[in-house]
């Protein structure tokens, strides 16, 4: 990006508070041209309300929104270069699918010849070529999205919001269509601001995810960035499966540290920068589960739970003196899983866990 | 949820239709207690010497006497007729089905003086002499669809299965309609009734020409004001308005008391 | 008990016996059969046959039509009763639009009691409505005595009352309340999600009223209107009550045929040239509709 070209979308300390609930807290937030940057949270965190306010339908309390480097805050909706893709289609019933891509071009007065051109181009885009002159009626939930898509689009507008248009669709519907949007986010290069609460969902689709909690960001980054190295304990929860174990650190030097996980204490050389309380964050593919074994860094646990998942095997650990269990995810074509009431040694590589600080018990 | 567009123009336009519809009315129930003969403003004060001068005098007391009576007898009529037509209507596949269901709703399209005219004419051909009876009738083609209507769809929107469950655990029809059916469409069915009641009340056209000698309250509010000018109508209409709301009322809470429930049953499911 | 579904259904109420529960509908068939298909029927016939004083005779003839047609103030008076009924209707829906609009969209917790207040004043008496109007425009009614009063005129307005306008106003008054749930039943499946799609796509106040508003409610707002019109233009008790002279409607006509006049083959006859009319007016719309595509919205979500 060359220095000097606006940001797609600023947010400026953006506020949001309706009667006692603040739902946004001086959010800050650019999102660079081209890009697809996912808010991603549980329902309630916020992220749908940031979306309506870039939108225009609702007013921030504080702070202003920019697009293209012009301060959009007063301007309404329709008069805002930035088009929405809904949770459910919202298509005209009167008007046929032409017809609706069509909407925006027609209060405009394009030219017919233009329309059916652009018309058809967008739907080719979306894969729904010839289907102009069908009724909402008669297409499927996934066929309507993408006509809600191809509406929305055609008006190549500066920034195409998605509010969780995914989220009322079935899995495999909800499948195709993600690799439906990734290829018309390539191909049309437009920046998109995706709202889901299904974490797997923004991992695959997205140039940046920004994790939503109580009106805030508690993380912001590339969608490696936030599984690999989660900043906090709820956005490690939050986007996939984590053990969150508490644990504290012994002795933090520059290379290693020690650190006490439940009774034992293993050194390697961890995550330096934390000291005393602490959130050992691992996930369960990076725990590997082996026979027990006296020697090296390691803890030794009993199984509690096996379930078989097809490439491998889950299991639930008991570590002395830990409250949880471990979870351990195990891929191995032809393994031999351990029972349940067998003890095992558990392990990982140093750089697969995260240390975070810990405040409070 | 339109965040900023909150139509204020079709706010005031909304405001300004409620009064339209309701000052009319409250300024004939004010002038009911006015203490004057006047019927103009400034309104002197309240007197209740026209409910008693009203409520004293014969003629209004038969009329009032004969509407209840005629209203009662064709409340009951259209409940006992309707429920029945209502379950056939709604528990059928026939292909009598559309057809009957289209004569039983003709007469909300009529005018209530053709139908009114027709029955006069059809009453003088087949030598029957006006009388409340005829007026009974007349009101029974014209409030029937109506009880039709709000009772076919309380009957549509019950859980047939329910009514399977009973016939296979080995209910009769007569106690699944009234062990099954009925505790679920009651209070619409009473709301219905009711409505059916107040449409009677307050029917003049279809009884102004098939009415013989009597009176019935509308009719006397009619004749009232071609002959009188004083707030003695007033309070004639303030009394058949308060018979109808309260009418309504009663309709309201019978059948909203349904729907809340429902909601609430939903929302917990 | 498995039997094929229609025949289950049929079992459901009379698992005894093999009779459609449509049966049960027979006695208010029969009843009506006697009082509205029977009545209809001698109506029709009346405005066939020949006229006597406050009698028909036979034999047939078509005189009673020719007559209806060739009076000359039937014809100013239908034109009247066209106007009026037109006038109602369409003041009727026109406010009634925006009424219904913001109840469904904007009301809020306002909803309930403005709908309990609508529906209420629907059961009030139509002669109390009338009878009400005749008090408030009056020439001593409450509009020149407030006027009055406030100095702004000198004596009393009389346009008021005694013609086409008071006729309209009370039938408004008395149609409202009904267009008003008509409609708004006619917006509960109209999602505002609808709305805002609309204005997301660009599409301001106005706009979206135009193409998405309008063409969805088209359809209830068509029929409401030819409902009020058809029974504002052959009411008979509001022009004879406010309607002075310049007021008068084909009811009145109508009425007057066969209590006063007694020539009863015409008043049919001017009844059910009316009742054509209305039908060829309904008839006309709903092809209107079907053309336009707005006859049947199907919805979706």
């Amino acid at each position: 990006m060359t220095a000097g070209a606006p940001y797609s979308v600023q947010i400026d300390g953006v506020t949001h508070r309706y009667g006692r609930v603040t739902a946004l807290q001086a959010i800050d937030l650019a999102v660079t041209p081209g890009e697809f940057v996912t808010f991603l949270g549980p329902s309630g965190c916020g992220k749908t309300t940031l979306l309506r306010v870039i939108a225009g339908f609702l007013r921030p309390s504080e702070g202003r929104v920019l697009l293209q480097g012009e301060d959009v805050s007063k301007v309404p909706p329709h008069l805002r270069p930035v088009n929405t893709v809904f949770q459910r289609p919202s298509l005209f019933p009167h008007l046929d699918v032409g017809e609706n891509v069509a909407f925006s071009l027609r209060l405009n007065r394009t030219p017919n010849a233009e329309v059916d051109r652009r018309v058809a181009e967008a739907l080719a885009l979306v894969r729904l070529a010839g289907l102009e002159r069908r009724r909402s009626h008669e297409l499927s939930g996934g066929q309507m999205q993408r006509v809600a898509l191809a509406r929305a689009l055609i008006g190549r507008p500066k920034v195409l919001l998605l509010d969780e248009p995914l989220s009322a669709l079935d899995l495999a519907i909800r499948l195709e269509m993600e690799e439906e949007l990734r290829r018309v986010h390539r191909e049309t290069g437009g920046t998109f601001i995706y709202v889901t609460h299904d974490q797997r969902e923004s991992l695959a689709l997205s140039d940046r995810v920004a994790v939503f909690r109580d009106g805030h960001i508690e993380q912001i980054g590339r969608p490696e960035e936030i599984y690999r190295r989660p900043a906090t304990p709820f956005v490690a929860r939050f986007v996939g499966d984590a053990n969150v174990l508490a644990i504290d650190v012994a002795a933090a030097g520059t290379n290693t540290s020690a650190i006490s996980v439940g009774s034992v204490t293993l050194t390697g050389s961890h995550m330096a920068g934390v000291d005393g309380a602490a959130w050992l964050v691992l996930r369960p593919e990076a725990v590997s589960v082996t026979e027990p074994s006296a020697c090296g860094n390691g803890l030794t646990g009993t199984v509690r739970d096996l379930a078989y998942r097809g490439a491998g095997y889950s299991y639930r650990i008991e570590l002395p003196g830990v409250p949880e269990l471990l979870k351990a995810e195990v891929v191995a074509a032809n393994a031999r899983p351990f029972p349940i009431g067998s003890r095992v040694r558990v392990s990982w590589e140093p750089a697969a866990c995260n240390l975070l600080p810990r405040q409070g018990p | 949820m339109q965040g900023i567009d909150r139509s204020p123009l079709s706010g005031a336009i909304s405001v300004a239709a409620l009064l339209f519809l309701v000052l009319p009315l409250t300024i004939v129930v004010l002038f009911s207690f006015h203490e004057t003969a006047s019927l103009s403003f400034p309104f002197t004060g309240f007197s209740l010497r026209w409910y008693r001068e009203v409520l004293s005098s014969a003629p209004f007391r038969d009329a009032a006497w004969n509407s209840l009576m005629v209203a009662t007898a064709v409340a009951i009529s259209t409940l006992v007729f309707g429920i029945l037509a209502a379950y056939g209507l709604s528990r059928t596949s026939s292909r009598w089905r559309a057809p009957l269901a289209l004569l039983f709703f003709v007469p909300i399209t009529l005018p209530g003086l053709f139908l009114g005219l027709a029955l006069l004419v059809f009453f003088a051909q087949a030598g029957l002499k006006l009388s409340l009876v005829t007026v009974a009738l007349g009101h029974f083609i014209y409030v029937f669809p109506y009880f039709l209507l709000i009772a076919k769809a309380a009957l549509d929107r019950m859980d047939v299965a329910m009514e399977e469950a009973a016939a296979d655990l080995g209910a009769g029809p007569w106690s699944i309609f009234h062990k099954v059916t009925l505790p679920q469409i009651w209070p619409v069915v009473i709301g219905a009734a009711s409505l059916a009641f107040a449409l009677s009340f307050d029917e003049f056209v279809i009884t102004f020409f098939v009415i013989g000698s009597q009176s019935t309250l509308p009719l006397y509010i009619w004749s009232s004001m071609r002959r009188t000018i004083d707030p003695s109508i007033n309070t004639i209409s303030t009394l058949l308005l308060a018979v109808t709301l309260l009418l309504f009322a009663i309709a309201f809470v019978l059948t909203l008391r349904r729907d809340l429930a429902r909601g609430r049953a939903e929302a917990a499911a | 008990m498995t039997t094929s579904p229609d025949a289950r259904i049929s079992r459901t109420a009379f698992s005894l016996s093999p009779r459609d529960p449509i049966a049960l509908a027979v006695p208010a068939a029969v009843g009506f059969a006697i009082l509205l298909a029977a009545p209809i029927a001698v109506f029709i016939a009346y405005s066939l046959l020949t006229a006597r004083l406050f009698a028909v005779a036979t034999p047939f003839t078509l005189d009673a039509y020719r007559r209806a047609l060739g009076y000359g103030l039937n014809g100013t008076l239908a034109l009247n009763s066209i106007a009026v009924g037109f006038l109602g209707a369409a003041a009727s829906v026109a406010l009634a639009l925006p009424v219904a609009y913001w109840l469904r969209y904007a009301a809020g917790r306002w909803q309930m009691p403005f709908l309990f207040v609508i529906t209420a004043s629907m059961f009030a008496s139509y002669l109390v409505r009338i009878y009400a109007w005749r008090t408030i425009l009056g020439a001593n009614g409450a509009i020149n005595q407030t006027l009055q009063g406030m100095r702004l005129i000198d004596a009393p307005l009389e346009f008021l009352i005694y013609n086409r306008l008071s006729v309209t106003l009370a039938l408004v008054h008395i149609f409202l309340p009904y267009v008003v749930l008509v409609l708004y039943a006619g917006f509960r499946p109209i999602a505002p999600a609808l709305l805002e799609a609309a204005q997301d796509l660009g599409a301001n106040a106005w706009r979206r009223w135009r193409r998405v508003v309008l063409p969805l409610i088209a359809a209830p707002a068509a029929t409401t209107f030819l409902f009020v019109f058809i029974l504002s233009a052959s009411d008979y008790v509001t022009p004879q009550l406010i309607g002075g002279t310049s007021g008068q409607m084909l009811g009145v006509q109508i009425q007057a045929n066969f209590k006063a006049v007694g020539d009863w083959p015409q008043g049919a006859a001017i009844s059910i040239l009316m009742l054509l009319a209305f039908l060829a007016s309904y008839a006309l719309t709903l092809a209107g509709l079907r053309v336009a595509r707005l006859d049947r919205i199907r919805w979706v979500d």
